[in-house]
């Protein structure tokens, strides 16, 4: 007769219905099982939520449970249903009811065979109690602690005998679960209460048992199976010892670890059979150890169900023990035997959880939008997610079980790194980029780790889980064609999917010869003085081009991005420019607020596709390329980063404050290949000729001198110093003196001019520089010049050569080349970033507003509703500047226009147009005559000139940007400024310079910080643009998170997005190919969401995008209080009305306190506004008495007054008469009052 | 009877209104805003209150030793919209924390004192009340001693007890002293950082109590359960529930622990 065998199983089966009372992964799991081997029916249980989960497809039948999620533990319901069902085996999967101990009672009851331990086993080697006397009384060593569950006083006296610190563990609990640490005797009352708590909500059973809490060990399993014969198979052990809180993440068959030696394989194995046999166990079952780094293992838990890593097993081994598992059930005999059974494959499994590990693995729910598994050799893969899979947040988080295989540990690494680079799950976060991290990590590859891996190295948490670039571009592409516009570029909306395009750009770029590429730049690079050597003995006139920077700051609002620099470099760099000035300024700024790129990598790509010419970067001296005075160390970072991109400085103080410029000039004098050029910042205008500028140049060379150990003379060899006029105000008779005497004094100074066009004399101030000895000149693109940025260089050239003979060496072809092309690129940023006001103005000459600022100054004023107040504006500049004296450049150009807006604005609402003739009459009386000639009411006058005025101009007066060039301005502008704080004022100003007072920033706190936001750790540029521009910076990392490099687009999708229809070809930035086709974008639903749908080479995607503000319906029941009546009192804000002191009919004062509304811990009083009585009350609150907040929203109405009615004079009486034309009271007839009562 | 003193030497620095007992120190802040006496920053500091007053009209008990301040708040970003109550806790506890104790941030701006293990007790509570173009942050802090639970109302309502900074173990200054500091460092720390407005909200996450795991924001009846995920952009509180993340403005904070039915179906 003999055992029945695994045959006889296989026949009873055929056609029979085996139930998985379980969903998801394991269901899975076991259904395929089913139907594979034993031709049987698979079953399986599904609630509401799981009717439609793929895991689902794979059963046969479904078992549907309702509506409730936990039904899955409602064995009764299950049984019962099987039972109607004919259903002959039920496999409870892990987890759920599968070690509930009633579960196998029930189904012996009802004559089902379960698919797993008796309840007695289970209640012997389940519990964990239990468990470890057993083990106890076999001499299996296992983890110190109580003998059975204790109370408090139990637990600290073991906790004394055995040591702290020890394991608070729930007696029912398992799995990693229902464990509290107790460190200290003082924590031991608090968790001893919290665990019994949680233990109880968990397993329903309070009851905790005391073990010794052991560090750095390795948790290592055997899996067992054993038949009702007798016969016990263990299978080689499970290493699970990369653990989050006691939760298993990866599990590795064998284990790595070199002290796992084959006797202590052999010894566990051995503990593990022993185990089983006594006490007549059968079914699949695993012994969790815990081992010291000394080798000894001691047992913590057996697990009498099937577990999640039990594929490893399955994979090293070449086996289904589910399979194995049913046949036992059903009585066959074990087919398993060690003569039979031989290991072959080392393989590793993760648990690919829907869970965020870098926001402390919280686990996310939602709709999976991309789905692609991972295949080819070595890859087994159990699932529950698909793509369109709304992923369920009522379950455990577990995704997907990756698990890969191969003859050795490397290999199954490798294959493993492959399979999850190739596992792209879109929508949700997952574990797998925390995967990657951890696989590629030393320590896990060479085995040597314990339980604390994890904790103790939060260096894996750092990466950024990026979608492929071309989906993240192909997204922002969507985004910017539902919406018509570009948000990110910053400039509004300044388009509509309606508005017509320009089209798409698809420049024609001329070939350059090889010829001209091999020609060589004709200045020596690398060494700064055979530089400047070089252009002191070549005579003629030099030039550098300012298209990409300064042009394109002024004109194009520096939206011209790095994608169009790549475009012209490569032209500009064959002209023969001294430099091309590329970075710096307002640029720096930009290029991460609204163009998403790094503005050092944009430098270093200059570099690349334009070697040959020198490149020259903009720098304010105390701000550097941030807004805000730098300290040292920061000062010291940023400039060593400009150093290795740039060969030219140029470095302007809005003061010309020469100290100001010191700790910049020792980082750039300190690189050898980098020229230092100090700018003078010129005006025109008493007080700034000739002389004056000559001592600020001497104060430069004496500074920079003395940083190179040389005297002034020598130290004018060694530098650039560099005209700056920004407004272009300085005519071109006072160059023509100034350079004469710059030369005369030190002619071996190398001079470097930079002129704008705003007053429409670029060209003969230019010449009258060069003529009398300039040797730079800063110009730009023809086809790129407008109204505010340099001029023409051709023109530039022509002028030179031909009207005063100076010699110009630049290649007229390479410079034809370059403007055609930039003629193609000019309309996108014409139309789209334009400014407002355009053209020439000569009288910049008089108000003196620099290039960049001239129209949004302006704009600003229009936007604000002051327009017919600007001409009065600018007349304000032209005087003011004649008081407090310095020069209109960033910043000192933003603090002038602010105080004349605010003077005019000011003097307009104190009375009109009046009051602000009269204060610049005031202004001009002020300016004219000399100050003992003015009268007193004109001194008393000149007082208000500056009583609007903000905190930067009074810190200007105090000396807090640095030291005025002329010095203080007269004491009366203190008292004007500062009002009766005046005569401190005085006390506190100062000459220094405000980088003398700075404090180093605390470099290594700050790298944290922006660390803990970004989630890893920052590039070295990535720091140094955060040092400098931190909102950014952080808003430029968002981006290329979220969308990539838009560097990749061009200019018409930047800016217009595609239509429907139309084909795209763009390449990632690695050169990868991509096609995109929009195929619809939807009408915005009631919440201003669009659905864009799209093929991306050959995938079909589709995004949400947020066109327009969501119709709050809400609203239209809100009766919204007219802002004009007095008499209607709204809520000041959104929040909760919880008191409301007045009642309809109650008289109020103005000024009385209504009602009072709270948001968020800001209470608001509300206050009547005249005096009156309650006419109505919307809403009513008493949060004292009822517990109650009444939630209100901004502007609703929520008391209405009306005017204070007359009341009856008699006293007895007292009434409200109703009517204003009566003479007696309606109700006492007493003769009414003729007054209106007083209050 | 009011000494009026400066936080520093500098006489532009913020002044401090130095009184014995007082109903409220907000009330005499608002009465010497309308006399033009309180500018932006200053403060009032009251030795001891008779009728200190906390959210809603909540007794605040006030006995000698620690700090009943009203300092007057600037109406710019961020203390001109909903979050001002969250930014001026960020800024407190930032100070706090400047000056050794380890303060964290339960939303919207209780100040918190994380002890050993998992225990959190408040050291200190802020708020915010606006009349008439006025926003004074009444701040409360318990320096020296542990205030008794005024009423049964209170503690019902009180998540966490009680503790003061002397507790800690790191021995506070004077309360005058430590205020002059406090207010020196919120007054220092907002002007110099132009990027406060901007910055807070990110700061504030980084402090905020509880994040990331489940809570239970309860309002009268009631209760809403998810995963605190930090702040909306005005400060509101957002919870993941049920798969979605929602914004709060409004409710008492209280810290559950993980017994949602996610975990009894979760393998091992």
């Amino acid at each position: 007769m003999g055992n029945k065998t695994f045959r006889d199983v296989q026949e009873f089966l055929k056609g029979k219905i085996i139930l998985v009372a379980n969903r998801g992964i394991p269901a899975r799991r076991i259904c395929r099982s089913i139907r594979e081997r034993f031709d049987a029916v698979a079953a399986m249980t599904a609630t509401d939520i799981d009717k439609t989960a793929p895991a689902a497809s794979s059963a046969q039948e479904l078992i549907l449970l309702g509506a409730e999620p936990r039904a899955y533990l409602d064995i009764d319901q299950i049984i019962n249903k099987a039972k109607q069902r004919g259903v002959v085996g039920i496999h409870p999967g892990w987890g759920f009811a599968s070690e509930d101990t009633a579960f196998p009672q029930r189904c012996k009851d009802a004559d089902i065979v379960f698919i797993g331990a008796t309840a007695e086993a289970m209640n012997l080697l389940g519990n964990k109690v239990h468990a470890r006397n057993v083990a106890r009384c076999l001499g299996i060593p296992v983890v110190p602690g109580s003998d059975g569950s204790v109370d408090i006083a139990g637990a600290r006296k073991l906790a004394a005998e055995i040591g702290l610190p020890i394991m608070l563990k729930a007696e029912g609990g398992g799995g990693g679960r229902g464990i509290v640490a107790v460190n200290t005797e003082s924590e031991m009352e608090d968790a001893f209460f919290k665990a019994s708590t949680l233990a109880q909500a968990s397993f329903g059973n309070p009851r905790l048992f005391v073990e010794k809490f052991l560090d750095t060990v390795r948790h290592i399993e055997i899996q067992v199976i054993a038949d009702r014969y007798g016969n016990v198979f263990a299978f080689d052990e499970r290493d699970c010892t990369v653990q989050r809180n006691h939760q298993k993440l990866i599990e590795t068959t064998p284990s790595p670890w070199p002290g796992l030696t084959c006797a202590l394989r052999d010894r566990l194995k051995d503990y593990a059979r022993r185990l089983v046999k006594a006490v007549g166990y059968y079914s699949l079952a695993t012994v969790e150890f815990l081992i010291t780094p000394d080798g000894s293992p001691y047992l913590i838990e057996v697990n009498t169900r099937l577990q999640v890593e039990h594929g490893i097993t399955e994979c090293r081994y070449g086996i289904d023990l589910v399979e194995e598992q049913i046949a036992v059930a059903f009585g066959a005999e074990l087919r398993y035997s060690e003569e039979k059974l031989r290991p072959s494959y080392c393989s590793m499994q993760v648990r690919i959880n829907c869970e965020n590990p870098q926001n402390n693995f919280e686990p996310n729910s939602g709709m999976i939008t991309r789905y692609v598994s991972p295949g080819g050799p070595g890859v087994r893969l159990d699932s529950n997610i698909s793509a369109g899979y709304e992923f369920p947040g009522n379950y455990d988080s577990v995704g997907a079980l990756l698990i890969t295989y191969a003859h050795d540990w490397e290999k199954t690494l490798a294959i493993m790194e492959r399979g999850l680079d190739e596992y792209i799950i879109g929508g949700i976060r997952t574990t797998i980029p925390f995967f990657q991290q951890v696989i590629k990590h030393v320590l896990f590859r060479k085995g040597e780790i314990n339980t604390n891996f994890i904790a103790e190295h939060p260096e894996l948490m750092q990466y950024t889980d990026v979608a492929p670039e071309g989906e993240r571009l192909a997204r922002l592409v969507a985004e910017i064609s539902a919406k018509g516009y570009n948000p990110y570029v910053r400039l509004g909306e300044y388009r509509s999917t309606t508005t017509p395009r320009l089209g798409p750009f698809e420049p024609v770029l001329p070939p350059i010869k090889s010829s001209a590429h091999r020609r060589a730049s004709p200045y020596p690079q690398g060494d700064r003085l055979a530089t400047l050597d070089f252009i002191r003995d070549s005579g003629g006139v030099h030039f550098s081009d300012t298209t990409t920077r300064d042009v394109t700051q002024s004109n194009s609002g520096n939206r011209f991005r790095l994608a169009e620099d790549r475009l012209i470099g490569p032209y500009l760099d064959n002209v023969g420019y001294f430099s091309i000035e590329n970075g710096g300024g307002a640029h720096f700024h930009v290029a991460m607020m609204a163009n998403m790129t790094y503005p050092f990598t944009e430098a270093r790509e200059w570099n690349n596709f334009a070697p040959k010419t020198l490149k020259q970067l903009l720098v304010r001296s105390t701000n550097v390329l941030g807004y805000s005075p730098q300290p040292r160390n920061v000062m010291r970072k940023t400039g060593e980063m400009i150093c290795e991109h740039y060969q030219v400085v140029r470095c302007f103080d809005f003061l010309n404050h020469i100290e100001n410029m010191g700790p910049i000039a020792e980082v750039v004098l300190a690189c050898a290949d980098v020229i230092f050029q100090p700018a003078l910042s010129l005006s025109y205008a008493k007080g700034f000729d000739v002389q004056h500028y000559l001592n600020v140049t001497e104060d430069i060379l004496r500074m920079t001198g003395a940083m190179l150990g040389i005297d002034p003379k020598k130290a004018s060899r060694h530098v650039i110093l560099g005209l700056k006029d920004m407004g272009g105000v300085c005519p071109p008779r006072f160059m023509t003196e100034l350079v004469r005497a710059l030369r005369k004094r030190w002619p071996e100074l190398v001079l470097h001019y930079h002129r704008h066009y705003t007053d429409g004399l670029f060209l003969p101030a230019c010449g009258a520089a060069a003529k009398a000895g300039a040797h730079i000149i800063d110009v730009g693109l023809g086809s790129a010049v407008r109204s505010y940025g340099q001029g023409d260089v051709l023109s530039a050239v022509a002028y030179f050569e031909d009207e005063l003979g100076l010699a110009c060496r630049l290649n007229k072809n390479a410079i034809r080349d370059a403007n055609f092309v930039c003629k193609q690129i000019m309309p996108y940023y014409d139309r789209y970033c334009a400014p407002y006001f355009q053209g020439i103005d000569y009288d910049v000459t008089l108000y003196g507003m620099p290039g960049g600022a001239t129209s949004s100054s302006q704009e600003g004023a229009m936007k604000q509703g002051y327009i017919h107040l600007l001409p009065y504006m600018l007349k304000f500049l032209e005087g003011t500047r004649q008081i407090i004296r310095y020069h209109d450049v960033t910043p000192g150009s933003q603090l002038t226009w602010n105080t004349a807006f605010l003077a005019v604005a000011g003097a307009w609402k104190r009375g009109g147009e009046d009051e602000v003739r009269y204060l610049l009459e005031v202004l001009n009386e002020v300016t004219r005559l000399p100050e003992a000639d003015l009268s007193q009411e004109m001194r008393k006058a000149r007082l208000s000139l500056y009583r609007d005025c903000n905190d930067a101009l009074r810190n200007l007066l105090l000396g807090k940007f640095g030291k005025l060039p002329l010095g203080f301005p007269a004491t009366w502008v203190y008292e004007s400024a500062f009002g009766t704080d005046w005569k401190n004022a005085l006390t506190r100003r100062s000459e220094a310079s405000p980088l003398e007072t700075l404090p180093d920033m605390n470099l290594d706190a700050e790298e944290k910080a922006c660390a803990d936001i970004i989630k890893r750790r920052p590039s070295a540029e990535e720091f140094v643009l955060y040092l400098n521009h931190p909102s950014d910076m952080l808003r430029t990392v968002k981006f290329r998170a979220e969308f990539a490099d838009p560097n990749n687009l061009p200019l018409h999708v930047w800016f217009e997005g595609l239509k429907v229809g139309q084909d795209f070809y763009f390449n990632e930035t690695n050169g990868k190919p991509h096609h995109l086709v929009l195929l619809s974008i939807s009408r915005p639903s009631e919440m201003g969401v669009s659905v864009c749908r799209y093929v991306l080479d050959s995938e079909i995607m589709s995004c949400e995008v947020q066109v327009s503000q969501p119709v709050v319906t809400g609203y239209k029941d809100t009766l919204l209080a007219d802002p004009a009546d007095l008499y209607q009192v709204a809520a000041p804000s959104n929040g909760d009305l919880w008191v409301m002191y007045v009642h309809p009919g109650d008289i109020v004062k103005a000024g009385e306190e209504l009602f009072n509304v709270s948001i968020m811990k800001q209470e608001k009083a509300v206050f009547a506004p005249v005096n009156g009585i309650v006419k109505r009350v919307l809403k009513t609150a008493d949060f004292k008495e009822y517990k109650q907040m009444v939630p209100v929203r901004e502007g609703e109405l929520v008391v209405e007054l009306a005017p204070v009615p007359r009341i009856c004079a008699n006293e007895a009486c007292g009434q409200i008469i109703p009517l204003d034309d009566c003479v007696f009271c309606p109700y006492c007839a007493s003769r009414v009052e003729q007054f209106v009562l007083s209050i | 009877m009011m000494i009026r003193e400066h936080t520093g030497s500098d006489p532009s620095s913020p002044a401090v209104w130095r009184v014995e007992s007082v109903p409220s120190s907000l009330d005499v802040g608002f009465m010497l805003a309308q006399r033009g006496d309180m500018s932006v920053w200053d403060s009032v500091l009251a030795k001891t209150q008779s009728a200190g007053r906390g959210q809603l009209r909540r007794q605040w008990n006030s006995p000698p030793g620690n700090i009943y301040a009203a300092v007057r708040l600037p109406l710019f970003a961020p203390f001109i919209t909903a979050g001002a109550s969250v930014a001026i806790g960020l800024l407190t506890a930032l100070a706090l924390r400047k000056f050794g104790w380890p303060v964290a941030l339960k939303w919207p701006n209780d100040l918190i004192v994380q002890g050993d293990g998992a225990l959190c007790r408040k050291v200190g509570g802020i708020l915010l009340e606006e009349r008439g173009g006025v926003l004074l942050a009444g701040i409360g802090i318990n320096v020296a001693v542990t205030p008794a639970l005024a009423n049964a109302e209170m503690r019902k309502n009180t998540t966490l007890d009680a503790t003061s900074l002397a507790q800690t173990g790191h021995v506070p200054p004077a309360p005058e002293i430590l205020w002059q500091q406090l207010v020196n460092y919120l007054y220092l720390t907002y002007t110099a950082d132009s990027d406060f407005a901007s910055r807070w909200k990110i700061q504030a996450e980084q402090m905020l109590l509880w994040r990331g795991e489940t809570v239970a924001l309860c309002e009268g009846e009631t209760i809403e359960r998810g995963i605190l995920v930090g702040l909306s952009t005005d400060g509101g509180l957002c919870l993941r529930t049920g798969g979605q993340v929602k914004e709060f403005f409004s409710g008492t904070l209280r810290h559950v622990e993980d017994v949602s039915l996610k975990r009894a179906g979760y393998g091992q």
